[in-house]
């Protein structure tokens, strides 16, 4: 069995949701409701790099909003 | 004449051999006759048919194995007629007459190997039946027998001459067979199928497993109507191909949906006759075709059909070459039956003609075996549809699984009938396969999520348990509550319950208050140190009072605790430390972890005085600044990472809230249940065990540090604390259920297991013993917060034990590669949503976005951008609703309990000098054992240090060396791979757990066609005891090679014998160790074991850890003091054995597998090998004293002795002063030795001192040693001679050195003199008396000594048991292996031996 997530040739999505958490996600998959695309259809790796780059907190956002009232 | 059989029969002549009771190869069908028959016409018809088809008037023998078959017409056979038209039901009354015919045995050489018979259903409706052996035919065959019968009918009724008859001689079946194997074509397709199945992959099954038993099947059918049937022809036409590649189409299309393999392997029986003439034969011609098509969810169905069109072409192009051929070809085992799929059978034989203008109908009864599934469709080309029947073996499907698969797969076919072109464009994945209902089923009945219109919004129903059911009440606030952290609910359950009894930690007693203040202080002191939320404390203590009040006071703080397992090597410490850079690290002076200067942590060490003297000002009840709100973490913990680093997983208060609530919902933990605390807290499972109780009022128990490797302390601790509750990892229960003591932890009520496949024997074997006390399989990963799945186990069950229903506040899906729900019984992959997930993994962004995924089905429950964990473990809906785990989609692996990336050890593997490649996989050689299992490859020699072998030769030199070599694996002394260095390192950064068992070092890793490693073919390392090795020398040696075979279940171990080599693996050693500390007192680890993995070199870890703990004199270490314990531990009654002649006792350590680890073993021995010179002057002296030392290990009675030779009359001496004194007397044992001595030593030998180094010394090591014999010229001096039996035997040079005599002797010679002057005194109990009956050569045996010689002395029962061996060689392994058990049931059954027994007969035997 293969995983849809782990396939090295295949493309992908960066998705994104309200908490800021984001998700690799299959391009032939629809995107699921309460999902944007932060990062169009490109390869794994480059989904990858996305991720690194851009999602450095793992808090979720309505943590963050509780604990910095000013951020 | 005798002729040879064709190839086809060959393979049906040789199973039917191997089986000759089964019927797999009965073939039969039935034709229906529209209209009425003349039964005479039809006799006559077919007498002549029969006598036509040569292939069926055949008989078969062998002569030496080589089978053969005569042509002779069989004219001898009945034709039965039966009217079943007054029957109930016609056709169900003849099917059941001729499924009884195709139910018997034919037996080849004797009966004919056809049958006809005719039935009259209705006044108009007829049947015709023929059953057939498929040796002599096949289906094709039987149609133009059943087609021959027709025209021949049809003529005798019209009156007109039948046309000659079609049917080609037997004669030709052969030739042509011949000839094809002598072709130029037998050679192409040979080349064909192997270049196509070079490697051959395990066919995909509907049921997940080959079937055992194949004898027994059942059917569905189902008929597509002329309608439907149009349809499917059209379509196949529209995609340029016939529905019989539809049909083949929608098969593997089928198998590729339900298994999710990509490489779908089916088999096609063909008719094999690829010429006019051998058209005409109705012989034996018919084969079975594998077809390989590859599939997967982004294929096209119009691809699809384009695929499997040329793959038939292809195979039916090479459809003469034989299936066994291939078989053979490929070295498939057990003639490739293994590898056949699922039979996909196209039947489009003409059934054309009629009888006499009456209209036929065919139907057939079997096709011969069914070893899984077999789908048959037949074109009836009548105007009547399709029919499709699926077959299925009854050992892998129940009725209502075929029925659901029919209506399936049915479904699916009708998917493919869509000629529509946009449909064609369709891909495979997209067709649906779940009814509505079933899709209700999965998504809402079962996946524990709500509905989003029942709860306007409210994804999934959380926990909502109150804490202590007497006295709280709990709030289930929405997200964002401080009642939803741990603190919170802790400090509330101290305010309800501040006197009751929280924790028990050895002697340690602390009240809730008292517990709840001390977390307090402590947190004060590490929030003013800089711990707080976001942030993570590193705690680093033993399982204490201390460790779990430090656990209390990081959550106060708002921190998330970080556990570091202080059994992890220093290097892992410090990548953690590393990784997770916590604010401190809290430890102890005892504990400090060495971490190495890559981490950087301020410490607090909590029993430094400064420390100390801080914390007692710290305010016991003040609030913190911080306290942590729902979504902070609690706990991190590290899990294997696939990529060779560890990854951290923060788990939310939320989350493990939800996971305990749930936990007190279901479970309800009293005031009165009381908790066992086992699990190392770097595992998750310790979560619970540390909070659940302290949340409800129930009262927490510590195992000691270890103890919970130790199922004899388990199982006390168990009974001595009142456990109520406790965890074990399914290995960890049956070693614990094996423990005798085990079935009397009746308090025990529930115990939870988890971390990986409870098997049902295990949980059969916990009824067993612990009737009493409910089983729960859990599951779930540490990126769940624990559990996310229960099972209540109930005895009496049987298949595998799920894993069960969601917990509140979780939902579960089992979605195939498209992410699509999976129908019931169908595997996919374990996906987790809700509450309980993880935060991700810590600094590791892309893994997590890899792994916590868009949840697709989250708005079905109202909850839309909600994440899932993808948990990479197979699995799939019971009937019932329970999940049941099949194993892993990746390299990950559960081994006894431990999650374990391979990807990790091979990363760490490869990182090691000289290795290049590394894989490491889990084996199960031995069935229920599996190891770890590493395979390297080295670099190539020019990149080598020279250096390497010149230190390789020195094995003998102590601990610290390990790193030196001996030989590895696979005996290549050329590789540069050192084994034991190898595993020594790996333990240095790897968990114990993950230290491979076994290492195999090969020149090259086996690679498949894809130039992937090919696991498959990777070897069995080699598990033999080395047959050089040589025997124990020391008492250490001894005792470690004992623990080694008793751990190992082996008979005979040898000082070079690595552990590893002989299967070890982590659970052993950590037996291992747990015995060694039992036997010794000492802690030994098991990097120690890594270290030295033989008994030789792990003995000298031993002497020096014992010299280290004790500072005890050189008599300790040699083993010679006055009392040693063989095996200090144990709830029993220790026994005691006295020595014979010449003073050392450890020769009895041979006694100890057989006796039971819960049996304390100890040996009395001479003073005078510790004490030169003290010689006591009489037996009853000697008595008195021994007795006094074993009154300081046991108090009081019973007391159970033993004694060899001088050493039984001693014990009886020890026996009679024991019962004078009023103490309770056990067991008393004698190994051959007699009250009377006073004549046996008169002829004592002048024996030379070599010669009495002999005597003693086979006596004292059990086995020959290279002992001096005859004295011989050259033969070394008697210095030297000491010297060499000193190394040999581990004593002291001095016991051994003088001229005349030497100290050992002197021992022997002394207690000989005891012998001699000693009378026994009557003992008033039972004794038991072991003889040796063979004569010692050259030596008289003394007649007075005989069993009846004790009748005097023994008061009660006297047992006496003959041993087939002579005096000296009792202790030898074979017979101690008949003394042994003898004494172990006479330790266990409780006889009351002290007791008078006068009434008894004084001699049994």
């Amino acid at each position: 069995m293969t995983n849809p997530f782990d396939d090295e040739d295949a493309r992908y999505l960066v998705l994104v949701n309200a908490e800021g958490q984001h998700s690799l996600w299959p391009a032939i998959t629809p995107v699921p409701a309460g999902w944007t695309v932060a990062h169009p259809e490109d390869s794994r790796a480059a989904c990858v790099a996305y991720v690194e780059e851009h999602w450095s907190d793992l808090r979720p956002a309505s943590l963050r909003r509780l604990t910095e009232p000013a951020g | 004449m005798r002729l040879p059989l064709s190839n086809g029969q060959n393979e049906i002549w040789f199973s039917q051999q191997l089986d000759p009771e089964s019927t797999q190869f009965r073939i039969g069908e039935y034709i229906e006759i529209h209209g009425p028959v003349d039964a005479g016409l039809m006799e006559k018809a077919m007498r002549q048919a029969v006598a036509e088809a040569e292939p069926l008037n055949t008989r078969f023998g062998d002569d030496g194995g080589i089978p053969w078959q005569v042509y002779e017409p069989i004219t001898e056979w009945d034709f039965p007629v039966l009217d079943v038209s007054a029957e109930d039901d016609p056709d169900a009354a003849a099917e059941e007459w001729m499924r009884a015919d195709l139910a018997r045995v034919l037996d080849l050489t004797r009966d004919p190997l056809f049958r006809y018979a005719l039935f009259k259903l209705e006044p108009e409706r007829y049947a015709w039946y023929q059953g057939l052996h498929h040796i002599v035919t096949d289906a094709a065959g039987g149609a133009l027998v059943a087609r021959r019968t027709a025209e021949l009918y049809t003529a005798l009724a019209t009156g007109t001459d039948a046309p000659p008859s079609p049917l080609g001689p037997l004669r030709l079946l052969l030739d042509k067979d011949a000839q094809y194997r002598a072709s130029d074509d037998f050679a192409k397709d040979r080349e064909y199928w192997t270049e196509r199945f070079r490697d051959y992959p395990e066919p995909a099954r509907l049921a997940g497993r080959r079937a055992a038993v194949f004898e027994s099947r059942i059917r569905e059918t189902v008929f597509l109507s002329e309608e439907e049937a149009v349809r499917l022809r059209a379509s196949a036409r529209a995609a340029g191909t016939h529905w019989s590649a539809l049909m083949i189409a929608a098969t593997a299309a089928y198998l590729h949906r339900l298994t999710g393999e990509r490489d779908i392997v089916l088999s096609l029986p063909v008719a094999a006759r690829t010429d006019a003439e051998t058209r005409t034969v109705p012989g034996m011609f018919a084969n079975l075709l594998p077809l390989r098509i590859p599939v997967h969810g982004e294929t096209r169905v119009r691809d699809l059909l384009k695929q499997v069109s040329r793959e038939v072409r292809q195979a039916l192009r090479h459809q003469r070459y034989r299936k066994i051929d291939l078989a053979r070809d490929l070295q498939l085992p057990d003639g490739g039956r293994g590898f056949n799929g699922p039979h996909i059978n196209i039947m489009s034989f003409g059934y054309d003609f009629t009888y006499d203008g009456h209209r036929v109908t065919a139907h057939n009864l079997s096709n011969g075996l069914v070893e899984d599934l077999a789908i048959m469709a037949y074109d009836r080309s009548d105007g009547t549809g399709i029919r499709i029947d699926l077959n299925a073996n009854t050992d892998l499907y129940s009725e209502a699984e075929l029925a659901t698969h029919r209506r399936r797969f049915i479904d699916l076919v009708s998917e493919f009938a869509d000629a529509d072109p946009e449909a064609q464009q369709r891909t495979v994945g997209s067709i649906e396969l779940l009814s509505a209902e079933e899709r209700e089923r999965v998504l809402f009945d079962w996946s524990g999520g709500t509905r989003a219109s029942d709860t306007g919004g409210e994804g999934t129903s959380v926990a909502t348990a109150t804490t202590d059911a007497a006295d709280a009440t709990e709030v289930t606030g929405a997200a964002g509550a401080a009642a939803d952290t741990l603190p919170a609910l802790l400090a509330a359950q101290a305010t309800r319950t501040p006197e009751r009894q929280a924790l028990v930690a050895g002697d340690e007693r602390l009240s809730y208050a008292e517990v709840d203040a001390a977390a307090s202080r402590l947190a004060h002191l590490l929030a003013a140190r800089g711990a707080g939320p976001e942030r993570t404390v590193a705690v680093a203590l033993p399982r204490s009072a201390d460790l779990v009040v430090t656990l209390l006071a990081v959550l106060k703080t708002g921190a998330a605790y970080l556990p570091l397992d202080l059994d992890h090597p220093a290097e892992r410490l410090g990548y953690l430390l590393t990784d997770a850079a916590p604010a401190l690290l809290v430890t102890r002076s005892d504990a400090a972890p060495e971490v190495g200067p890559a981490a950087d942590v301020p410490t607090l060490t909590l029993d430094d005085s400064d420390v100390r003297r801080v914390l007692a000002t710290q305010p016991a009840d003040a609030p913190l600044p911080h306290p942590p709100l729902p979504a902070h973490p609690a706990y991190v913990i590290y899990t294997s990472g696939s990529t060779g680093r560890p990854k951290g997983v923060p788990v939310p208060h939320e989350a493990i809230v939800n996971r305990l609530r749930w936990m007190q919902d279901t479970y309800r933990l009293g005031a009165d249940d009381r908790v066992l605390q086992k699990t190392t807290a770097g595992f998750d499972v310790s979560v619970w065990e540390f909070f659940w109780p302290l949340l409800a009022g129930a009262t927490l128990v510590l195992a000691r540090p270890g103890g919970h490797r130790d199922p004899v302390y388990l199982a006390r601790v168990i009974q001595e604390q009142s456990i109520t509750t406790a965890h074990f990892v399914p290995p960890m229960l049956d070693v614990f259920l094996a423990e005798p003591d085990a079935a009397r932890c009746r308090s025990l009520r529930r115990v939870f297991c988890s971390g990986e496949a409870l098997s049902r024997e295990t949980a059969e074997r916990f009824h067993a013993e612990l009737p009493q006390a409910r089983l729960h399989n859990l599951y779930g990963p540490t990126e769940a917060a624990v559990d996310v799945t229960y099972h209540p186990v109930e005895p009496g069950e049987s298949g595998p034990v799920p894993i069960g229903r969601p917990v509140a506040g979780t939902r579960l899906y089992v979605l195939d590669e498209g992410l699509r729900p999976c129908p019931p019984g169908a595997p996919g992959e374990l996906y987790l949503a809700g509450v309980q997930l993880a935060r991700g993994y810590h600094r590791r962004p892309a893994l997590t976005a890899g792994r916590f995924v868009a949840d697709p089905y989250a708005h079905l429950y109202g909850v839309p951008g909600e994440r899932m964990y993808r948990t990479g473990d197979l699995a799939r809906w019971r009937a019932d609703g329970a999940v049941e785990y099949l194993g892993r989609t990746d390299h990950q692996v559960k081994l006894r309990g431990f999650r374990i990336e391979l990807g990790e050890i091979e990363a760490a593997l490869r990182a090691l000098p000289r290795v290049a490649q590394a894989v490491a996989l889990v084996r199960t050689d031995t069935p229920g054992d599996p190891r770890l299992v590493a395979y390297v490859t080295a670099e190539p020699a020019e990149t080598l240090e020279a250096s390497d072998t010149a230190d390789a030769a020195d094995t003998a030199q102590v601990a610290g060396t390990a790193e030196t070599g001996v030989a590895d694996a696979d005996g290549n002394g050329a590789s540069p791979l050192d084994v034991p260095a190898l595993r020594a390192r790996l333990g240095r950064t790897l968990p114990d757990y993950m230290v491979p068992a076994a290492f195999v070092v090969l020149d090259a890793l086996p690679l498949n066609v894809n130039g992937k490693v090919d696991r498959a073919a990777l070897p069995a390392p080699d598990v033999t005891v080395s047959a050089a090795g040589r025997p124990p020398r020391t008492p250490h040696e001894e005792l470690l090679c004992e623990l080694f075979g008793e751990v190992l279940g082996l008979s005979q171990v040898t000082i070079d014998d690595d552990f590893f080599h002989l299967g070890g693996h982590s659970l052993l050693a950590s037996q291992l160790v747990s015995r060694v500390r039992s036997t010794h007192g000492v802690e030994l680890t098991i990097r120690d074991l890594f270290a030295a993995p033989t008994p030789e070199r792990l003995a000298h870890r031993l002497d020096a850890a014992l010299a280290a703990a004790t500072g005890s004199g050189p008599a300790a270490r040699h083993g010679l003091e006055p009392l040693l314990a063989l095996r200090a531990d144990g709830t029993r009654p220790p026994l005691f054995c006295v020595h014979p002649g010449g003073g050392l006792g450890w020769l009895y350590s041979g006694l100890l597998p057989h006796l039971g680890v819960d049996q304390p073993v100890y040996v009395l021995q001479a003073r005078a090998l510790s004490e030169p010179g003290s010689h006591p002057s009489a037996v009853a002296e000697m008595a008195a004293d021994y007795l006094a030392q074993i009154r300081a290990v046991q108090p009081s009675g019973p007391y159970h002795l033993l004694g060899w030779s001088f050493g039984g009359l001693v014990a009886h001496s020890m026996a009679v002063q024991l019962q004078r004194a009023g103490e309770e007397t056990g067991l008393l044992a004698v190994l051959d030795a007699y009250p009377d001595y006073r004549h046996t030593f008169d002829d004592l030998p002048r024996l030379s001192k070599r010669q009495w180094l002999g005597l003693l010394l086979d006596d004292v090591g059990g086995r020959e040693l290279a002992a001096p014999g005859p004295e011989a010229a050259g033969a070394p001096a008697e210095e030297e001679l000491a010297a060499d039996l000193s190394r040999e035997t581990g004593l002291p040079a001095h016991l051994l050195e003088g001229r005349e005599s030497f100290p050992l002797l002197d021992i022997f010679r002394h207690d000989l003199e005891l012998m001699r002057t000693f009378t026994p005194e009557a003992y008033a109990g039972d004794m038991l008396l072991f003889t040796a009956d063979l004569d010692i050569p050259g030596h008289q045996r003394d007649p007075a000594h005989t069993p009846r010689a004790w009748e005097p002395y023994v008061g009660g029962l006297l047992d006496v048991h003959r041993v087939r061996a002579q005096h000296y060689h009792l202790m030898r392994p074979e017979h101690v292996a008949v003394i042994g058990p003898v004494v172990a049931a006479a330790l266990r059954s409780p006889r009351d031996a002290a007791s008078p027994a006068a009434a008894r007969p004084a001699l049994a035997h």
